[in-house]
């Protein structure tokens, strides 16, 4: 190997890091890394908070793809069944085509505004930091600020206390 | 020469904008992603505005005079496509910190060669999107001045090129924020002056109802006997694809936040749903007053064309400007997004040393736009739509089994994202190129064929899947478990 071909050994990371300047970085960070903002994962309690959004996170997504593949293909489905030759008019436009060109919209869009707003709810109910944050509004939060009760299941209190103000439907 | 003024007011307004937006973009964080400054309104109407382009301005019309109502489950698909995108992908790629879909794949894998890969495949999905975008230029510009095709291609791609090597994401943001406007008030507007002026007798007949699959709400590909199987691939392309487009992807990071650009995905959805009222109407007008476009011309032409024909003298030049100048917002707006993407993939992914100085982007973008420039020109034949088409399923065999797959599994492997990197993209790209080049009659083939999602998406899945579960290929990387919660633990900028 020629001197030339002699590279800058750098991790993804600390190339991406560099490239941000004084950025706080806030990407995918290998454990132990830095200045991490994640580095709380390695602690138990966090780690299983962490864990249980996830798995929130995961239910909730696979929920919503099966929705919106009920939703595609149950209207495709329902137009293939249509009578041929469409009898059916609304407002004189006929009634398959009437569904396929405006039927779908606002149901997309219905599917989408649930979904971010199950998701922000167990981002709110398992955020510690934006926990942190909040922690001045009142005592409901307080508890959650105060990391040194490791018996407690951190999990569990902040799943039950989340959806308290009469958001579960 | 109305429709050169109005074409010509357009792309001044645009390049003024770009100026203005020149200012910020001084390193190549802002350059590629606006460095995250961009308020959430005018990014959900910057992505609608780059999503909605020749395809759905010129494209769905065009399809839909050739192939029949059904057409429109495109447009439904390019709708759902931003679901998905808002519960698969939209707040952890975010959260990821990752500007493009390779620097994704490298943090997740930690592998150099899944970042080259995924930076290959960039350039295959971005070209197969510009062509159709470049060809709409050429025909519009061929229709309103009567330039040669090559005149309006080439001058595409300077316009584009230059307004983009000069002020990279955040010029483009605005631009295209802009462009949505124009090409709502500029399809939707006349739609409306047409439909008034058709009269009572060409309506009713232009929703004449026979029994001809034209008028059956499915998509048919070439007559092959099986619309439910051709609509369903066309829909599994189209939701999927959105998720593994990497300049939709990228724009995500011009939020501030996970939350805000799960937010934003949702904006952009009302945008196209209202968006996408509005094509169908030249569709359905076209196969009253321009029924020769689907026998003898270019069916992507309807939308330009149509005004013309049903009000004539000076109002029907002014319509058809006005249309020609939305449709060729639409080409410029997709276009600054694809190069831009484009543009990341050549320097800053395939590169050696990951460069990223601006001067070599914006080499890039003058690079890929003459690949793409010449890749257009023996395209004046191909439907827009098509092509579009293409690039979605290769999209959705591709990136979107890595993206979904790294986001929401630990257990995937560098092997496994290679293994279903190739697969997906190989046979992707060669179902699409034998369709192109064979014709196998009716039958289902031909519709796996020239709609590949239906199995290509599956297959990728599986492959990666199952070659990331061979624990003798390779073990998911140390850190997986720890890199997959941090996409979704909330960080207090999510607040």
């Amino acid at each position: 190997m020629s001197p030339e071909r002699r590279v800058r050994v750098t991790s993804p990371q600390t190339r991406f890091a560099l490239a941000r300047r004084h950025r706080p970085p806030h990407g995918l960070l290998v454990p132990g890394s830095p200045g991490a903002p994640g580095d709380g994962i390695g602690d138990p309690v966090e780690r299983a908070l962490a864990e249980e959004t996830f798995r929130r996170q995961r239910r909730l997504a696979v929920r919503t793809m099966v929705l919106l593949a009920t939703l595609l293909f149950g209207l495709s489905g329902l137009l293939a069944l249509w009578p041929a030759p469409d009898p059916t008019r609304i407002a004189g436009i006929p009634a398959s085509w009437l569904l396929l060109m405006t039927a779908s919209y606002p149901l997309l869009l219905l599917s989408a505004v649930v979904h971010v707003r199950r998701a922000e709810r167990i981002e709110r109910a398992g955020g510690p930091r934006s926990d942190a944050r909040a922690a001045g509004r009142g005592p409901v939060v307080g508890p959650r600020t105060a990391p040194d009760t490791p018996g407690r299941p951190s999990t569990g209190t902040a799943a039950e206390r989340a959806p308290e103000p009469g958001e579960r439907p | 020469m109305t429709g050169m003024l109005a074409i010509g007011l357009l792309l001044v307004t645009s390049v003024l904008i770009g100026v203005y937006g020149v200012r910020a973009a001084r390193s190549a964080p802002d350059f590629l992603i606006a460095s995250h400054q961009v308020r959430p309104g005018w990014n959900a109407m910057a992505i609608a505005g780059e999503y909605v382009s020749a395809a759905s301005v010129l494209g769905l019309a065009g399809l839909m005079l050739k192939e029949g109502v059904g057409t429109l489950w495109y447009a439904v698909g390019f709708t759902a496509g931003y679901v998905a995108v808002a519960a698969l992908v939209a707040g952890p790629m975010r959260r990821s910190g990752a500007y493009t879909v390779p620097d994704f794949a490298e943090y997740r894998l930690g592998s150099p060669t899944i970042r080259r890969l995924c930076a290959l495949i960039v350039l295959v999905i971005m070209w197969l999107y510009l062509v159709p975008q470049f060809k709409g230029a050429g025909v519009v510009l061929h229709l309103v001045s009567g330039t040669p095709y090559w005149v309006g291609v080439v001058l595409a791609g300077l316009v584009v090129s230059v307004s983009i090597a000069v002020g990279g994401m955040r010029s483009a943001t605005y631009v295209q924020g802009f462009h949505y406007l124009v090409k709502l008030l500029f399809i939707a507007v006349p739609a409306i002056v047409l439909v008034i002026g058709a009269g009572e007798g060409a309506r009713a007949e232009a929703l004449r109802v026979d029994t001809t699959e034209w008028s059956r709400p499915l998509l048919d590909v070439g007559g092959s006997g099986q619309p439910l199987l051709a609509t369903w691939s066309v829909l599994l392309a189209t939701t999927l694809g959105a998720v593994g487009l990497p300049h939709v992807i990228m724009r995500f990071h011009t939020s501030p936040t996970a939350r805000i650009a799960r937010r934003v995905a949702v904006g952009v959805i009302v945008l196209l749903g209202v968006f996408y009222l509005f094509p169908a109407v030249y569709g359905l007008l076209g196969r009253v007053f321009t029924p020769e476009l689907a026998t003898t011309g270019d069916t992507d032409t309807v939308t330009v064309v149509l005004p013309a024909q049903i009000v004539p003298g000076t109002w029907g030049a002014v319509l058809t400007a006005v249309v020609a100048a939305g449709a060729f917002a639409a080409f410029l707006s997709t276009s600054s997004g694809l190069l831009l993407a484009l543009a990341g993939g050549l320097s800053h992914d395939l590169a050696r040393d990951g460069s990223r100085g601006l001067p070599r982007l914006r080499l890039a973008v003058a690079g890929g736009t003459l690949v793409a420039v010449l890749l257009s020109l023996p395209a004046a034949a191909v439907d827009i739509n098509v092509l579009v088409g293409w690039a979605f399923a290769v999209a959705a065999s591709t990136f979107c089994p890595l993206l979904v797959l790294g986001i929401w599994w630990r257990g995937l492997t560098t092997a496994g994202a290679a293994a279903g990197l190739a697969t997906g993209v190989c046979a992707a790209t060669g179902a699409a190129l034998a369709s192109a080049l064979t014709d196998t009659g009716p039958g289902a083939v031909t519709v796996l064929l020239a709609q590949p999602a239906a199995w290509t998406v599956p297959l990728a899945f599986a492959v990666m899947i199952g070659v990331s579960r061979v624990r003798r290929w390779g073990e998911p990387p140390a850190w997986a478990d720890h890199a997959v919660l941090r996409l979704h633990a909330p960080t207090p900028r999510d607040g």
